[in-house]
């Protein structure tokens, strides 16, 4: 059997002002058209009230060399991707690779940042960001 | 040698057998999917999910037999014999015929030739045996006729030999067919193909199209997860959330491991590289740090007062034990995994027979496990299979809710989560009463403490509606957990058939004993 080379999950909180460049930074950054609609729904909110979109992926060693690069466009980008929302998502990143010294936990989420969570479990990560689903109603 | 019959069970529990009438539904068995290769990376099928934890974008239904039975050639001039006569010519490219080939070279613009394919299936399987003429071609797969709308397949064709490029296109809603489009490219080239070949791939397989809502690939042990850390071989640092219950930490070798957070306990220190010690503790209710120095290897932390069999845990979505069954399923996050097929027509019908195997991971919120149509409860004909109860105070159930012309709903209660289950509903519209339209079954049984709604669910057939897995319309009710099998069938099921099911294809699947 083969091993997965994807290797790594990443698990975001995209304020809902960032979504729309959130979204153009995803299709630089992953792997096919469709993520061009990957932030749809700010379904989570922080102690504040603050609303984000959540989405936790597993990635690839392309995922951080794409996302730590000068963004081009990819070949299955939309015909209206843009260099310069992907580009102003990408200056709004913070991603936590895990525990260091000076940062031993996850940032909290940010209504001015798109925070990155690096970790094995999506549903700590969106924890530890200090996020909660907004209830839905259920009929 | 294990022949792959035997692998997959008994064919008297193959899931062909209940469509064997034409009935609408699908069926998603996703160790057979493994076995076979029916599941991909991507929603186009061209890398195959091999390996626990890849991404899985697309994964056949196997109701009507898979790849092995594919329609006939859809393909008007196909292997370009004498000419390419059925192709059109669009943009700046110059196309031409040549000894059994047709080619497509960049002229002033892009361009090339493309034909459009009526196909009453949903899905189609396209071979183009393609070599490169320089420059940048590419093959598109584009999911319906009449136009060139995205998002679409896209394959850069490169090198001179040729290459047989294999993808799926599954049309879009409402369209009657898809476009193959030979694109000469951009710059100077272009492409020559051998052989165009489109084939209907019957069934209604589930796909997503954004690379970040792909579930994941998994598999765990017949009997199910223990061991809570990973990367257990060899152990580093971590942090896993724990419950309020005695816990028991195990390893071996000459390193030590220091709790901190839910419990203080220990510090557990190494005695030799072949030496199993244990600590057994109870911590509080959250999160549990786990601090490696030195070499820890077997590594296990489970619930309990006493060390079990070692399970082998990598990523979350790999964990073995020696001597047990490997059981395959899709991990979804509890974020925004989901899956979804195109429209599937139940109009015919009144009677819905829903079984899955799946374990959920969480009980803070509802989840949709599959739900026919954006939200059963608008949309006339159509239900939902829900973990997760009705209540933020009951939230340790499986719900099945149902809309005829009005939503009603029953539930099985108190199955607290982690849990593997075998969940079975029976629903017939044309009953009165939630009690005689609603049916659950967990585990082979009549579920625990059920209760249900007083309203009727109204009367009419079900829809033709999408069906979503995993989340509701791929937006809302993220499901937190693993999905062994799922098996959607547009008809009532004798009794003898669902038990037959239940514990010799579900329960097998998901690895739990009925």
């Amino acid at each position: 059997m083969s091993e997965t080379q994807y290797r790594w999950r990443v698990t975001c909180s995209v304020p809902e002002s960032l979504m729309e460049a959130a979204n153009h930074l995803a299709v630089a950054v992953g792997e096919m058209a469709g993520d061009f609609y990957t932030f749809t729904n700010a379904n989570c909110q922080d102690a504040d009230g603050n609303k984000y979109a959540v989405m936790s992926t597993v990635v690839t060693e392309l995922f951080f060399v794409y996302s730590g690069s000068m963004l081009t466009k990819r070949d299955f980008a939309p015909d209206d991707w843009s260099f310069e929302l992907a580009s102003l998502a990408q200056s709004k990143v913070n991603l936590w690779m895990g525990p260091t010294e000076q940062q031993p936990d996850p940032p909290l989420a940010n209504p001015r940042q798109i925070v990155g969570v690096v970790g094995d479990d999506a549903q700590a990560a969106i924890s530890a960001m200090g996020l909660t689903a907004i209830p839905e109603e259920m009929d | 040698m294990t022949s792959l019959l035997m692998l997959l069970g008994d064919t008297d529990t193959n899931p062909r057998t209940l469509f064997a009438n034409g009935e609408a539904g699908l069926a998603i068995d996703v160790e057979e999917a493994y076995l076979r290769r029916w599941i991909w990376q991507d929603a186009n099928g061209q890398t195959v999910a091999a390996a626990p934890g890849d991404p899985v974008g697309l994964v056949l239904d196997s109701s009507r037999g898979g790849l092995d039975n594919l329609g006939p050639e859809l393909v008007t001039n196909g292997g370009f014999d004498s000419n390419i006569t059925g192709w059109t010519a669009i943009g700046g490219a110059t196309n031409a015929w040549s000894s059994g080939t047709a080619t497509s070279n960049y002229s002033f613009s892009a361009g090339g030739l493309f034909q459009d394919i009526t196909t009453s299936a949903n899905t189609v399987k396209v071979t183009v045996r393609a070599k490169s003429l320089g420059g940048s071609p590419l093959i598109w797969g584009i999911p319906r006729t009449g136009n060139f709308d995205s998002p679409h397949t896209i394959i850069n064709v490169s090198g001179s030999e040729y290459v047989d490029y294999t993808f799926l296109v599954t049309r879009a809603s409402g369209a009657t067919g898809v476009r193959i489009y030979l694109n000469a490219g951009s710059s100077a080239g272009g492409i020559q193909v051998d052989s165009v070949s489109v084939r209907e791939l019957p069934g209604n397989h589930a796909y997503v199209t954004a690379s970040g809502s792909r579930p994941v690939l998994a598999r765990t042990p017949d009997g199910g997860r223990r061991n809570l850390l990973i990367n257990t071989d060899t152990m580093a640092t971590q942090s896993v959330t724990v419950l309020a219950v005695q816990h028991t930490l195990s390893f071996r070798g000459t390193g030590t491991v220091t709790l901190s957070g839910a419990s203080t306990s220990g510090p557990l220190v190494g005695t030799g590289a072949s030496d199993i010690v244990s600590l057994t503790f109870t911590p509080t209710a959250g999160s549990l740090t786990l601090t490696v120095s030195g070499t820890v290897q077997l590594a296990q932390l489970e619930t309990g007062a006493a060390r079990t069999s070692y399970q082998k845990v990598g990523l979350t979505s790999d964990v073995t034990e020696s001597g047990k069954r490997d059981c395959w399923g899709l991990l979804f996050d509890g974020s925004d995994d989901s899956l979804q097929t195109a429209s599937i027509d139940f109009s015919a019908t009144d009677k819905m027979t829903v079984m899955a195997g799946a374990r959920k991971l969480s009980d803070v919120a509802a989840q949709a496990i599959a739900e026919l149509s954006t939200a059963y409860s608008s949309n006339n004909g159509s239900f939902l299979l829900q973990a997760g109860g009705l209540f933020d105070v009951d939230r340790q159930n499986y719900v099945i809710e149902a809309r005829g012309t009005a939503n009603t709903w029953l539930q099985a209660r108190q199955y607290t989560s982690p849990i593997t289950n075998v969940v079975l509903a029976l629903i017939d519209l044309g009953q009165s009463g939630t009690i005689n339209e609603l049916g659950l079954r967990i585990n082979g049984a009549v579920g625990a403490t059920v209760t249900n709604s007083a309203t009727d669910a109204g009367t009419g057939n079900f829809g033709n509606y999408a069906l979503y897995i995993g989340r509701r319309a791929g937006t809302s009710l993220p499901f937190n957990g693993i999905l062994y099998t799922l098996i959607i069938r547009g008809a009532t099921t004798p009794t003898g058939t669902i038990a037959d099911f239940e514990k010799n294809l579900l329960a097998r699947r998901c690895g739990v004993q009925i």
